[in-house]
């Protein structure tokens, strides 16, 4: 434990009576409630706290907000664990563990430094130039690249943490609660309007928290203090306002969406969340608002000189930050280089907090508005000077300052002798640049403003509007005015509130102190005979060299230029450099920055965890699941379930010791033979009623239905507009305008969506309703040669004899007591039943059923069992109808009607779907009645011999796949259905069922599909 | 027969009575709503008979503004589609309701069915019900947006449901909501489940089953 | 990500919708009788406009009406919506 050299002896925003134990790097620290990683590190005087992406060179802290480009580290462990986390947005709490990346063995030691060392051969696109071939060679560069980019490591175990999302709804959304921000809110607050207000930081207050005015104290009463505490606590007193802290908006989406990301708990000690394991650690908000207002500020941005990314060369506003919110020297011995009058606010609250001002170099050849005020506290200001390099190592030691010849730009000359100036704190300032990241992801447009040399918002596309910083408007007053108005006019545009619109405040003075005068600083060219490095792209190793470089090599696209140096393309997504390398490539190419353009924002603002897109759907929450009403029972009986859509379904049921395929084939093998029963919930019923019933479903199926007289079910096939099978199932006459309709389980939701569209737009004449019925009744098939007997016992009501109830016949009676509906309908090719029950009396029916056969052996079944059973009878599903057979490929030409049009009629005769050679359904046997055929086999006519593993080049001459295959426990030999080209005048032939995936080519024998029962005499009797 | 057969709730078994959650005051209160009577109506409403009908038969008219419903005699009827509604009953016989409509109408175009026993309602009530709904479902739920009386079929954690608005409660809403929410019999228990881990953070109340 | 407005149930999310393709197709009336271009035009053939296009969506999790939509496929405004067996108001440009 060391103590905290660095840290000033009073004031700032933290705590100093909770002191917080951390750890970084594996050593102990400590620091306050109220610091942030990076100030707690700069407190104990760490420096280093990571190295660089390319050339490993040591880095340290440069700013105090989320568009830190240097300071990421590894934060917490084990599933907790989160690489790249940014230093400056982590709340210290108590127990906090950090770790630098990108160092090997250590930040103060790292062997890829050396990198460094032969940098000139990592120039732009030096991946492109030296690792696209040979081909082969990928792998191991790839390892190499892997290893030398480091960038922190994925957690390699499940995060034990929560993460929760949900919805919002606002008449006025306001992104960030700094003085703009706060004022917004308070004026759409106070119409009534629903608000809500989010800000990336722990409190509100923007920009002000980090001045010295504001920090106040009993000793200093501070009239900003006071405003953001009453705003706040109006705002809080709000029923329909909602203050969202450590919320940072994120994204911005079509029609008005905003993407909002709350770090409920990141900031709590394990214990505190230990406290309260029901709070997730954060939530992911969808924002839908009526108006928005973009108070996010503006972030400084560096200028480049060589050795720029020394520890200690940090932003102006950062150390202004550090020293006034956070307590905290950043270092004893300041340079303060600027081109604008922001950093001698800077530099003044550094010298108010003790920490020496050695020199303000400011590039302005008379300097500003507060130059003759920190000449007047005796601070040596250099006017029309510049920093040209930066010494040191693992911390700044001094920089070097010019004289510029001419007032400005980056193609500048600097001049004249050089002089050294001692330092260990480089306080930087070029500028400001507004937020633009959310009007610009909403379709806005940005203008290059020459009077900041900036970005600013230009027209909006959505609903929203940019005020304060984030609109280039810098002063205090003037943000609070500007948010006042955005709010207002927001609230009213959304419904609230009658202030008439404000007067157009473009022509509002700025802050022009702020700004700088003149042509902007963007870059000090080298000192004669100077080599060193000038960083534009911290975070990626990008230099103004690099940048030259593309240029040179063509690449003036902006577009281009980011995708070739990967400047801005890291994880900061250039917050601090990417106006830079514009200004830098308009430069070079001789033209305006506005000229050049800027590259397109894109959400997200800051990096959002998976876990945060994940939610909470994650295990058994990860989908909705949909079980029937006899679940329990196929639970209680150790059903195995296999999800059927979204519905779990008993896939069979193994007695104990009994392998999966065992229990398969005996339960196909019980059903035929005795009696057997099946959980049909699943398939999907729809009612349809009205005097246009009949006239209806002749539309929608191949086969007519006119004629299907009441309590008779009648098989129907349905096609597409475009001649293909959709789906197929049944229709019962239940009454004279009424019948109900079932579909395959898969299908129950296209076909209702199906005659939906049919009914509403192409045909609303029509009588006929349709409701789906399929959750309101349970499903029970019956089957096998004892089902009869079996229904008897709980069916006494209805006469079950063949002649009262024949084979598709319907009849409505009670089951087991219960009013319930009877189908004579078989998929197996047994005798069999299909019984419907109101739900809620579902498993007591079943299980009645079950008590009754068990007299007669009865059996539960999957729909492993079931679809052995309908392979036998041939009987097609999914693999079968696959969107690309006709219903004659599967055996219904005969079905369709020529006497009427139907849905697919048309486009079934066009050429291509009748002529001969179209594959169509048949069964296969192996002709040595042993063999399984492989799923997915493709059939050929000749035989290929074995076919290799791998690398085989699809067998020639396929004329066909299989579609269904399994072995036939009731044939004892395996089985399949297949598509076949001609087929149906293939019977008797041997083909070849090839599988390259299983390596083997099975010999079968063509014929009819249907394997069991070709007459329907058992179905029937 | 059926009087004497009791109904099998989607969530028998799920229902553990208690308090659970965070700590604290409870936010929510959980429960289901058994043995209601839900009958589906289809029908043209522009057709007097077949408004008629329906009052008739339920002593309400049919609400034709979409989202909304009409309560009393212990009926409510929800509208689905401008020609579509629920007619839901506490303590009626569903299939006497079924049949008593499908006799009102004799032979004007409708439909009716009864659907009791393929919905399930889960009642959400307490101060944050719109805070748990709103964790999967992007309904306004706020009584500005859905006063009482509203109702709303939207999808809650990837599920269809219909939301009814039985009462906001006195405050302008924000005192104690009481919102139905109607979901597919075979998707309950999942829905439940998402319930019960979303309002773990308010802290919640499963009321008995009586 | 889209807010669309049901003629019938206001303004909704669009995970409440499905998609459900060119709005602006009519089936012939009589099938036998359209010539193979008509059919093929009916069955196939999709433009894909950058701008405007009239779409069909159902309102899938909410009324299960099926609507049109005129939509900006290139800024994806919604400019109109409407029932779907009646040509929505306004020009489709
Ligand atoms: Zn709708």
């Amino acid at each position: 434990m060391t103590g905290q050299p660095f840290r000033i002896a009073e004031g700032g925003r933290i705590d100093r009576a909770k002191p917080l134990t951390f750890t970084f790097d594996g050593r102990a620290y400590q620091g306050f409630q109220g610091d942030t990683l990076a100030s707690a590190l700069l407190a104990n005087g760490v420096r280093v706290v990571g190295r660089s992406f390319k050339y490993h060179r040591p880095r340290g802290i440069v700013t105090a907000g989320s568009e830190e480009p240097n300071a990421l580290v590894q934060l917490r462990a084990g599933g907790r664990t989160e690489p790249n986390t940014r230093a400056t947005c982590i709340e210290l709490f108590d127990g906090l563990s950090a770790e630098s990346q990108n160092r090997w063995p250590s930040v103060d030691f790292d062997l890829h430094a050396l990198t460094g060392l032969f940098s000139r051969f990592m120039p732009s696109g030096f991946y492109y130039k030296t690792f696209k071939w040979p081909a082969w060679m990928w792998m191991t560069y790839e390892k190499f690249i892997r290893h030398a980019a480091g960038m922190g490591r994925s957690p390699t175990v499940a995060d034990p943490d929560r993460y929760d999302h949900r919805y919002g709804h606002c008449d006025v959304l306001i992104a960030g609660a700094g003085p703009a921000g706060l004022a917004a809110a308070l004026a759409a607050g106070r119409t009534g309007a629903r608000v809500i207000v989010a800000d990336e930081r722990c409190e509100p207050g923007g920009s002000l928290l980090d001045h010295a005015a504001t920090q106040g104290g009993p000793s200093a009463p501070s009239a900003a203090a006071d405003w953001i505490a009453q705003s706040v606590a109006e705002l809080e007193a709000m029923p329909e306002v909602t203050l969202l802290r450590r919320c940072t908006v994120f994204g911005y989406y079509d029609h008005n969406m905003l993407g909002l990301l709350e770090q409920v708990a990141d900031h709590q000690s394990q214990s505190q969340s230990k406290a309260d394991p029901f709070q997730p650690r954060q939530r992911l908000w969808q924002v839908r608002a009526k108006q928005v207002v973009l108070a996010t500020g503006a972030i400084e941005r560096p200028i480049v000189f060589a050795g720029n990314d020394r520890p200690g060369v940090m932003l102006a506003a950062a150390a202004r930050a550090y020293v006034n919110r956070y307590g905290v020297r950043p270092g004893n011995r300041a340079v303060v280089f600027t081109n604008n009058d922001s950093a001698y606010e800077a530099a003044l609250d550094l010298a108010a907090a003790g920490v020496a001002v050695a020199a303000i170099v400011d590039c302005r050849a008379e300097g500003g508005a507060l130059t003759e005020t920190a000449r007047a506290q005796g601070m040596d200001c250099l006017t029309g000077y510049a920093v040209v390099a930066a010494k040191g190592g693992k911390r700044v030691t001094g920089v070097t300052v010019m004289a510029l010849a001419e007032d400005g730009d980056a193609g500048g000359k600097v001049t004249g002798g050089r002089r050294a100036i001692a330092c260990d704190l480089v306080c930087v300032s070029g500028g400001w640049n507004p937020t633009v990241h959310l009007h610009s992801q909403s379709r806005g447009k940005v203008r290059f403003d020459d009077a900041i040399a900036a970005f600013v918002p230009g027209e909006s596309f959505q609903a929203e509007r940019s005020a304060g910083a984030a609109r280039g408007t810098f002063a205090t007053a003037a943000c609070r005015a500007e948010g006042a108005a955005a709010g207002g006019e927001a609230a009213r545009l959304a419904g609230f509130g009658d202030t008439p619109p404000p007067a157009p405040s473009g022509d509002e003075p700025r802050q022009a102190a702020l700004a700088p005068a003149g042509a902007p600083l963007w870059s000090v060219p080298q000192a004669p005979g100077g080599h060193g490095k000038r960083f534009v792209d911290q975070q990626h190793d990008v230099t103004a060299e690099d940048v030259a470089l593309a240029v040179r090599e063509g690449y003036h696209s902006v577009e281009h230029l980011k995708r070739y140096t990967t400047l801005g393309m890291a994880t900061d997504q250039g917050r601090t450099s990417n106006v830079i390398g514009l200004a830098i490539l308009a430069q070079l190419l001789g033209k305006d920055i506005a000229a050049v353009g800027a590259t397109t924002f894109r959400p997200p603002y800051t990096p959002v965890c998976l876990g945060a897109i994940t939610g909470r759907e994650t295990g058994r929450h990860f989908a909705p699941t949909r079980r029937s009403a006899m679940h329990p029972w196929h639970q209680a009986r150790g059903a195995r379930f296999v999800a059927a859509g979204m519905w779990l379904r008993p896939q069979f049921y193994a007695r104990p010791n009994e392998a999966m395929m065992d229990a398969i084939h005996r339960e196909a093998k019980h059903v035929r033979q005795h009696v057997g029963m099946v959980d049909v919930s699943t398939l999907g019923k729809i009612d349809i009623q009205g005097p246009d019933a009949a006239e209806f479903l002749n539309r929608v199926y191949i086969n007519g239905f006119k004629k299907l007289e009441t309590g008779r079910c009648r098989y129907g096939v349905m096609l597409r507009e475009d001649g293909l099978v959709f789906d197929d199932g049944t229709v019962t006459r239940l009454s004279e305008n009424r019948y109900l309709m079932t579909t395959t389980t898969a299908h129950a939701g296209p076909v209702m969506a199906h005659l939906e569209y049919h009914l509403q737009v192409t045909w609303p004449e029509l009588k006929v309703h349709v409701v789906s019925v399929t959750e309101e009744w349970s499903a029970i098939a019956i089957a096998g040669p004892h089902s009869r007997a079996v229904l008897e016992r709980v069916a006494g009501g209805i006469d079950m004899s063949n002649r009262a109830f024949p084979f598709m016949g319907f009849r409505q009676g009670a089951v087991a007591g219960v009013p319930g509906r009877v189908f004579r309908i078989s998929f197996s090719g047994e005798l069999a039943y299909e019984i419907n029950v109101p739900a809620d009396h579902g498993l007591f029916v079943w299980e009645a059923m079950m008590e009754a056969g068990g007299a007669f052996d009865i059996i539960p079944y999957g729909t492993e069992a079931m679809s052995i059973l309908r392979t036998e009878k041939g009987h097609v599903v999914g693999g079968e109808i696959d969107g690309r057979t006709s219903a004659d490929d599967l055996g219904f030409g005969r079905m369709m009607s020529q006497a009427k049009d139907f849905i697919g009629k048309h486009s079934a005769r066009r050429p291509g779907l009748v002529d001969g050679h179209r594959q169509q359904l048949v069964g296969l046997t192996p002709t040595d009645r042993k063999t399984r055929i492989p799923r997915g086999a493709r059939i050929v006519a000749e035989p290929i011999g074995q076919v290799p593993k791998s690398g085989a080049a699809t067998p020639v001459g396929m004329i066909g796949a299989v579609t269904s295959q399994c072995y036939s426990p009731n044939l004892d030999t395996p089985i399949a259905l297949a598509l076949v080209e001609r087929g149906r005048d293939r019977h008797g032939e041997i083909l070849y069922a090839a599988s390259p995936v299983a390596g083997i080519t099975v010999p079968v024998t063509v014929r009819d599909p249907v394997f069991i029962d070709p007459q329907g005499e058992r179905l029937r009797g | 027969m059926v009087e004497v057969l009791p109904r099998r709730s989607a969530l028998e078994g799920a229902l553990e009575a208690g308090t659970f959650g965070a700590g604290g005051t409870p936010g929510l209160t959980l429960s289901e709503r058994r043995r209601l009577a839900i009958v589906h109506v289809a029908g043209d409403a522009g057709d007097p008979a077949f408004t008629d009908a329906v009052r008739g038969r339920t002593g309400l008219d049919l609400p034709i503004e979409a989202n909304t419903t009409a309560a009393g005699n212990g009926r409510t009827i929800l509208w689905l589609a401008p020609n579509r509604w629920l007619v839901v009953c506490d303590g009626e016989e569903s299939a006497a309701l079924e049949t008593g409509l499908r006799d009102a109408l004799g032979s004007t175009f409708a439909a009716v069915n009864d659907v009791s026993q393929g919905r399930t309602v889960i009642r959400v009530a307490g101060a944050r019900a719109p805070d748990l709904l709103a964790k999967g479902c992007p309904l306004d739920l706020h009584a500005r947006a859905f006063p009482t009386g509203a109702c709303g079929q939207s999808s809650l954690a990837k599920i269809n449901v219909l939301v009814h608005s039985v009462d906001r409660g006195a405050d302008g809403g924000t005192d104690a909501p009481i919102l139905d929410v109607y979901v597919a019999r075979g998707f309950a228990l999942s829905l439940w489940e998402f319930l019960t881990d979303g309002a773990g953070e308010f802290g919640y109340t499963i009321s008995p089953m009586p | 990500m889209h807010l669309i407005k049901c003629p019938w149930c206001g303004e909704r999310a669009e995970m409440e919708f499905t998609y459900g393709g060119d709005g602006t197709l009519t089936r012939p009336a009589d099938p036998e009788a359209a010539s193979d271009a008509e059919w093929t035009d009916y069955v196939y053939f999709r433009d894909n406009p950058r701008g405007p296009h009239e779409e069909l969506w159902q309102h899938a999790s909410g009324c299960r009406r099926w609507i049109k939509v005129r939509r900006n496929t290139l800024t994806h405004e919604i400019l109109a919506t409407g029932p779907a067996d009646r040509p929505l108001e306004g020009n489709a440009s």
